[in-house]
């Protein structure tokens, strides 16, 4: 298995390809989103929601503009060399992570633990869940989970070729500047 | 890309990692031989890999997207190896 095309696109491919790539991930994302009624309101967040394709596409562009904003700022002070298109290409293209945990965000067992936990606010001792839902409940949660780390994983592994990011400090940084996006995506989409 | 002949000139000693010198340097015609303690040049302190990239770059007529794409790397993955290697041919200078 090619390992560094699953992890890290950006050093293989032509900022045209990643770019046209990426533009057809964020459609292809969004549409996605818009048929399972699944939201991506924030950009580390995929929930379960009623949506319609054009309110996915502005999410998707919010969140793509958030990571970009601040992962630029970032890299152009670490290096100034660094190129507004590499990391425009960083945040399409590493969303596909997302885009595939919509597909398990929207599988009806969620959402029917979902609606039995919510029935049961303020009494969750008498919580009825089948066996199998909760060993199926756990396999869903750690394939998300992973799916989210391939997510970040791709983020570092895209800022770090286009702003040749190499010491800890700029790491920490990367850290920061995720937070910031995720806070400010999520206020933006929320307006 | 220009490929190097199979004989590596080592320039670091294996024993200690210093710098290696030139001590000795010979006529391959005549047999004359040159004694002395000659620093190598700044070129041939760098590595076979290094060598082989700069002069790739000049071959390619200065252009790192022409190198980037006879290599099958994208273009800041290419300016990353660049910028690593001034960073080292700076440290030798100074």
């Amino acid at each position: 298995m090619n390992w560094k095309l699953l992890f890290n696109p950006f050093g293989i491919y032509s900022e045209k390809q990643l770019l046209v790539s990426g533009i057809l991930i964020t459609v292809a994302g969004s549409l996605l989103g818009s048929w399972l009624n699944v939201t991506f309101d924030g950009v580390l967040d995929v929930h379960q929601y009623e949506t319609d394709f054009l309110t996915s596409l502005k999410e998707n562009g919010i969140n793509v503009a958030c990571i970009f904003i601040v992962l630029f700022i970032l890299g152009k002070v670490i290096n100034r060399k660094t190129r507004a298109v590499d990391i425009l290409n960083t945040s399409m293209v590493s969303r596909i992570p997302q885009y595939l945990s919509a597909v398990l965000t929207a599988l009806p067992l969620l959402k029917s633990i979902g609606d039995e936990i919510i029935s049961h606010q303020g009494d969750l001792q008498h919580l009825n869940f089948q066996p199998v839902d909760l060993l199926l409940l756990f396999a869903i949660s750690m394939i998300l989970l992973a799916l989210t780390a391939y997510y970040i994983a791709l983020l570092v592994n895209g800022f770090r070729t286009s702003v040749n990011a190499k010491k800890w400090q700029h790491f920490a940084g990367f850290a920061v500047a995720l937070i910031i996006a995720e806070i400010i995506s999520k206020l933006l989409i929320s307006l | 890309m220009y490929k190097y002949s199979a004989m590596k000139l080592p320039i670091v000693c294996p024993s200690c990692e210093s710098a290696l010198q030139v001590s000795q340097m010979k006529c391959s015609h005549c047999e004359t031989t040159v004694n002395g303690n000659y620093e190598l040049p700044l070129y041939l302190q760098l590595s076979r890999e290094e060598q082989e990239f700069i002069l790739n770059f000049f071959l390619s007529s200065g252009s790192i997207k022409e190198m980037a794409k006879q290599a099958g790397l994208s273009y800041p993955t290419m300016r990353n190896k660049m910028d690593d290697l001034i960073g080292k041919i700076e440290n030798f200078k100074n």
